[in-house]
């Protein structure tokens, strides 16, 4: 039986959102579906799949995309659902650890995908922010502040999220001076 | 992945040795895995990022479809094989500049 579940993650949660999904995992509840602040999931052994989240570099309905998604299905990873370009995959618990990329160069590769897709988003959204906030402030406007306190907690957040991606990229470059 | 005309990269190689016969993406991770018993453990991502990247250099070539599952084969091409032969040459370099320096210094 197929149960839907409402839960908002910012796109920079993408570490909290799959923990999420893993442990519904773990509790019988097998992601089936997703769709915007929304998961829908069917009966599952518990601990029978364990899942994984990608940013990918083509979007899944490309044919680029399809491709990718078929050549997972051959070696053992089965797509499952799919946001813009986010994807969601999962394979059987028993056949090993969910491990996509086992080489820092690819580990990078998504790493600076997750990040050039934030950065836009954030820019925007703190360029608004000050335009908003100064025409309130200028025009004696309260609302124009109020409004734009969403962005502000975007670019804040999202801020953070940057300058924590951008120390793992950092630290996988040093490491990859010394090993694959 | 560093292809270049330096060293490769473990997966690169294995996925090269691996293609010394026709293979799919999944016998290529089998392949590495037993042949290195167990330790080589090519996770799916990397391994198509290898593939594409390979195949764009010429260094393999796509050759059929696996009539049991449906399943695209690769194999090494010309280039691929001497870029092989170069990277086993360098590795010989490095281990035997290894073993003698070290029995050197360990032998006084």
């Amino acid at each position: 039986m197929k149960q839907k579940f409402h839960k908002f993650f910012w796109a920079w949660e993408y570490e909290k959102e799959i923990q999420w999904i893993n442990d519904m995992a773990a509790k019988g509840f097998g992601l089936c579906h997703v769709g915007l602040c929304t998961y829908w999931f069917e009966d599952c052994e518990p601990g029978e799949y364990i899942y994984g989240l990608e940013l990918a570099e083509h979007s899944p309905s490309s044919l680029a995309g399809r491709e990718y998604l078929d050549f997972l299905s051959e070696c053992g990873t089965e797509y499952v659902s799919s946001w813009l370009r986010w994807i969601y995959l999962r394979r059987k618990t028993a056949d090993g650890p969910f491990n996509l990329h086992n080489d820092l160069d690819s580990r990078l590769s998504h790493l600076k995908r997750v990040f050039l897709l934030l950065l836009p988003v954030i820019l925007i959204n703190a360029l608004v922010a000050v335009y908003n906030i100064t025409l309130g402030l200028c025009m004696h406007l309260p609302n124009n502040i109020v409004i734009s306190s969403l962005n502000v907690i975007i670019a804040v957040q999202g801020t953070a999220a940057l300058i924590r991606l951008a120390r793992m990229i950092y630290g996988l470059k040093k490491e990859r001076q010394l090993h694959e | 992945m560093n292809i270049g005309n330096n060293a490769l990269t473990e997966a690169v190689y294995y996925i090269l040795l691996s293609l010394l016969e026709p293979r799919h993406g999944y016998g290529i991770m089998q392949f590495a895995e037993q042949l290195s018993g167990g330790r080589v453990r090519l996770a799916a991502g990397t391994l198509y990022g290898a593939i594409n990247t390979m195949l764009e250099k010429g260094w393999i070539e796509a050759c059929g479809i696996e009539p049991n599952s449906r399943k695209k084969e690769y194999v090494i091409t010309q280039t691929g094989t001497a870029v092989l032969l170069g990277e086993i040459a360098r590795l010989e370099e490095l281990a035997a500049n290894g073993r003698v320096l070290l029995n050197n210094v360990m032998n006084g």
